[in-house]
C-alpha cells in the first residue's frame, strides 16, 4: 500500500482502517491516526502519511467524520476527527464488504 | 462544514489554504519530534519526516482540491434547490424579482442624489477653506439673490472670492 490510492478498493481500505480507528477512540489529530494505523498492523501497511489527509478531509465533507481545530500534547494547532453515527453506519458496511471479500480470496486460495 | 463555512472558504480561498497547511505542518513537525526523540539529529529527522509523509505540496493541493470539489458540489446542488423551488411559484418568483429590481433601483437613486450633493466635496482646491453664505429673513433661510451676491463680492473682505453655485454646479466664481 505504499504505492497510489488510484485503486477504489484500497481507497476503501484506508477509509475503513480510519474509520474503525475513530471508532475505538475519542477524537484525533491525523498524525495519531498514522501512528495508531502503523501500530495495528505492525508495520504491514506502508502508507504515506500525508496521503491520510485528502482522505480525512472526503470522510468529513461526507459527513462521516467531524472536524475540529484543537491543540496537541505539545501544544501545536492540530485537527481532531471524531466519528459521526454516520460514519459507524459506513464502517459497519465497510466491515461487512471486507470480510466477503477476504473471504472469497481465502475460500479460493484454499479450494481453487 | 455548514454552508457558510463553506462559502467562508471559496470566498477566502487563502484561509482554506493556510488551514490545511497549518494541519499538514503539525503532522510533519510531530513525525520530526519523534525522529528526534529516537536519537536522529533534526536534520536527519527531517529527511526521514519526508520519507514517512510524502510530498507535502502535493497532499496540500489534493486535500484542497477534495474541499474545493465538495464545496462546488453542495453549492451546485442548492443552486438546483433553490431554482425549482422558484420555478414551482412563478408568481412568487416574479414578485420578488421585482420587488428586489425596485429596492435596488431605488437605493441607486439616493445613492446618486447623496453622494453628488453631499459626498462628493466640490471641484475646488482646499475645499475645506470654503464657507457657504445664506441669508436669514425671518425663519426663512434663503440664498441671497443674484444682486445680494454681487453686492457681498463687491464689499468682501472676508474671503479671498465668492462664488455662486446651484445644486452642485458652480455658475460662477472669481
Amino acid at each position: 500500500m505504499s504505492a497510489k490510492h488510484q485503486n477504489d478498493r484500497l481507497q476503501g481500505t484506508l477509509d475503513l482502517l480510519i474509520l474503525k480507528v475513530l471508532a475505538r477512540s475519542g477524537p484525533m489529530h491525523g498524525y495519531a491516526i498514522a501512528h495508531r494505523i502503523h501500530q495495528a498492523t505492525d508495520d504491514t501497511l506502508r502508507i504515506e502519511e500525508g496521503s491520510l489527509y485528502p482522505a480525512l478531509h472526503r470522510m468529513t465533507n461526507a459527513k462521516w467524520l467531524r472536524a475540529e481545530w484543537g491543540t496537541t500534547e505539545t501544544n501545536r494547532k492540530a485537527r481532531l476527527y471524531k466519528i459521526t453515527p454516520a460514519g459507524r453506519r459506513q464502517l459497519e458496511e465497510e466491515e461487512q464488504r471486507w470480510t466477503q471479500l477476504t473471504n472469497a480470496v481465502w475460500k479460493a486460495l484454499r479450494f481453487a | 462544514m455548514s454552508i457558510f463555512d463553506r462559502l467562508w472558504n471559496a470566498l477566502r480561498p487563502n484561509r482554506l489554504n493556510d488551514e490545511i497547511r497549518q494541519e499538514l505542518e503539525t503532522h510533519f513537525a510531530l513525525i520530526e519530534e519523534e525522529e528526534e526523540a529516537r536519537g536522529l539529529t533534526p536534520d536527519d529527522a527531517r529527511v526521514r519526516a519526508r520519507q514517512r509523509f510524502g510530498n507535502t505540496g502535493a497532499y496540500r493541493d489534493k486535500t484542497r482540491d477534495v474541499d474545493l470539489a465538495s464545496w462546488l458540489d453542495s453549492f451546485r446542488q442548492d443552486l438546483r434547490f433553490a431554482s425549482r423551488q422558484l420555478g414551482k411559484s412563478p408568481g412568487f418568483a416574479i414578485s420578488a424579482v421585482l420587488l428586489l429590481a425596485l429596492g435596488i433601483g431605488l437605493n441607486a437613486a439616493i445613492f446618486t442624489i447623496i453622494n453628488s450633493v453631499i459626498l462628493r466635496s466640490l471641484p475646488l482646491p482646499e475645499p475645506e477653506r470654503l464657507a457657504i453664505v445664506e441669508e436669514q429673513q425671518g425663519v426663512f433661510q434663503t440664498p441671497p439673490s443674484w444682486p445680494d451676491q454681487l453686492d457681498l463680492r463687491e464689499a468682501n473682505r472676508v474671503f479671498q472670492s465668492t462664488g455662486a453655485s446651484v445644486a452642485d454646479q458652480i455658475s460662477s466664481f472669481d
